[in-house]
């Protein structure tokens, strides 16, 4: 198992790393320059000293170099060029706690409703529920984020006036982001969950445990749910790092001051440091729940723990 | 004869023979693979309507303008915000331009990226598949570290990055979607070949002189295309989504060129008091997305050979 997430772990670094150089230099080539806009009506000496507090006059692989060393060693993420004196490590700070609770909050319920619905669909395999839920999944999935955010603001806020429209600041204006953002992480979890439980039902340490005379609950506990968990603690991982991108749109509709919505407006602005530290902190995000997920495996699957039969 | 010489029903009995000739026929005539999947494809009613909804839609999107005889981009300021009616089918939105016409093209737009990217996506998850479990050794050691590489990275922020550097164009579009969603192509095809190159009639191509670019094509693609099959039906709406997205979030098709995805984050502003231009658009997504999901699952139940009778 050591070494099984030893592998893991590192080949996730190196791809981090790579992100970040990457995304480093794929930015720093892109076209236009947000400080020639800004300075374009300067003297000629003022828009050295510009160039030179922000570092752009150097060339780019010492830059690269002095960001790794501060992104490293200091965890400095640089400054906004568009505005000045604002921290990327503020705007992370102040931001990434807001996208991040409501994020939570949704994937927790994804994960709690998508497993009961799944074991429910599979224990009344083929009867009327089964059916009907069903068609609502394959709706639900089918359906853009965007699209059930305007239906929830049509109805439950506009018509119905059960929750504030947009807003943020008081707890109920967490009840439609919330809501908008586990809709279809329900559909997909319930759906998984529900194939899942089928094909572990029909195996054969399921029908030996019956025979053994093991209960109901019993056999839902020790067997079919351990077992049917491995496909869903695979898809968690990316949903972490998904949750980010969930609130790009959330967060532009419902105006929640949260990350996602940080990070469009800086790539509108063209504000290049600030993309490129939030993304090393998208990036980073990812990573880690690409790591988390692992270590989940090792304790669901005991396949994996056992030396030699690791992939 | 009995034992004891009776004659057992002699007279009643006839000889029937065997007729050599007739005896070669089968009962039923033989199915190709193909027409075997599609009669099994057909009898899954869900599958047909998904198949006859998406044709619905792609005449729809052809004829519509033709039909509509307006514009898309012709703004008319008397008729604006108007509801859907005879004459406007779909309404018309805030300049006055006819909705109808403008969620055909924009449809136009959505699909043409979705299918696309599914063929950039098809074409290099299905080579550097086919070459890993082919070759083996290096070469699959290599591509199957890049697939690792590639499949860690945070999908919606790489196409964030690259719309952000190679500037908002179809182009730059369809590259960075198909750039990051090739991987699970080429994780399945290599799976799928490490299977088939076992056996004896890809031994025998070899043994005949065949060439690795030969065996791929004549033999290892035909028998890969089923799961192939599968996967473009399922990743044309991840793509239709990918594009409504980006467009919604504004990083996507700029005016005046539209999609599906532009023409439903312009009416989400408008949520309120014309509801019709989010509705449409975001119809049209669904019904897409639905009827590619229905004809996928039919297709993957038509190719699995546990479900063949």
């Amino acid at each position: 198992m050591a070494r099984f997430l030893a592998k893991r772990v590192v080949y996730e670094l190196v791809t981090l790393f790579l992100v970040i150089t990457a995304t480093f230099f794929l930015i720093a080539g892109a076209p236009g320059d947000p400080i020639a806009a800004k300075v374009e009506q300067m003297p000629e000496r003022a828009q050295q000293v510009i160039r030179a507090k922000y570092g752009l006059d150097r060339p780019v692989l010492e830059r690269y170099v002095r960001y790794m060393k501060n992104l490293i060693l200091k965890g400095d993420f640089g400054q906004s060029i568009v505005y000045t004196g604002r921290r990327v490590n503020d705007v992370i700070r102040e931001n990434a706690p807001i996208s991040g609770r409501v994020g939570a909050i949704a994937l927790a319920l994804d994960l709690v409703i998508g497993i009961i619905l799944g074991l429910l669909m599979a224990f009344n395999h083929g009867r009327l529920a089964d059916h009907v839920l069903r068609v609502c999944i394959v709706l639900a999935i089918c359906t853009p984020l965007f699209v059930f955010a305007a239906i929830l603001q049509y109805y439950v806020a506009f018509k119905w006036r059960l929750a504030p429209i947009f807003g943020w600041g008081r707890p109920e204006h967490y009840i439609m982001p919330v809501l908008t953002m586990s809709i279809g992480g329900i559909a997909v979890y319930a759906k998984y969950m529900r194939s899942s439980a089928l094909s572990v039902v029909g195996e054969d340490y399921i029908v030996t445990a019956k025979s053994k005379g093991c209960n109901r609950r019993r056999i839902l506990q020790k067997h079919v749910l351990r077992n049917s968990m491995i496909p869903i603690v695979t898809m968690t991982g990316p949903s972490i790092a998904g949750i980010f991108g969930g609130s790009f749109i959330i967060e532009k509709v419902f105006s929640i001051p949260g990350l996602g919505r940080y990070y469009v407006k800086a790539v509108s602005d063209s504000d290049y440091t600030m993309v490129l530290g939030l993304t090393v902190f998208f990036a980073v995000l990812y990573v880690a729940s690409l790591i988390a997920v692992d270590i989940m495996y090792c304790v669901v699957d005991p396949r994996i723990r056992i030396p030699g039969t690791e992939g | 004869m009995n034992v004891d010489g009776t004659v057992l029903a002699g007279d009643v009995f006839e000889r029937v023979g065997v007729d050599e000739v007739s005896s070669e026929h089968l009962e039923k005539p033989a199915l190709t693979y193909w027409a075997d999947v599609w009669r099994r494809f057909r009898q899954n009613k869900l599958a047909v309507f998904g198949l006859g909804l998406l044709v619905i839609i792609i005449v729809m999107l052809f004829l519509g303008p033709a039909l509509s005889g307006k514009d898309y981009q012709y703004i008319d300021s008397s008729i604006r915000n108007q509801k859907p009616s005879a004459e406007h089918w779909f309404g018309t939105d805030d300049l006055g331009r006819d909705m109808f016409t403008r969620v055909c093209y924009g449809g136009r737009v959505s699909i043409l990226i979705g299918l696309l990217c599914t063929v950039v996506m098809i074409v290099i998850g299905f080579t550097l598949g086919a070459l890993a479990g082919l070759k083996g050794g290096w070469v699959d050691n290599l591509i199957m570290r890049l697939v690792e590489f590639v499949g860690n990275l945070p999908y919606l922020i790489i196409v964030v990055i690259l719309t952000l550097v190679m500037g908002r164009s179809l182009f730059a579009l369809v590259f960075a979607m198909s750039l990051t969603s090739w991987v699970g192509t080429t994780r399945m095809v290599r799976g799928q070949i490490l299977q088939l190159k076992e056996q004896d009639y890809v031994e025998a191509a070899r043994a005949l002189g065949s060439d690795t670019w030969r065996i791929i094509m004549r033999h290892l693609l035909p028998n890969t295309l089923g799961i192939i099959m599968v996967q473009i039906t399922m990743s044309v709406p991840g793509f239709i989504f990918g594009e409504a997205f980006l467009s919604y979030v504004g990083l996507g098709i700029r005016p005046p060129e539209t999609s599906w995805g532009a023409l439903a984050s312009y009416g989400q502003e408008k949520l309120m008091f014309q509801p019709h231009m989010l509705f449409f658009p975001s119809l049209m997504i669904v019904l897409t997305t639905l009827s590619f999901h229905l004809i996928g699952d039919g297709l993957s139940d038509a190719l699995d050979p546990k479900l063949r009778r």
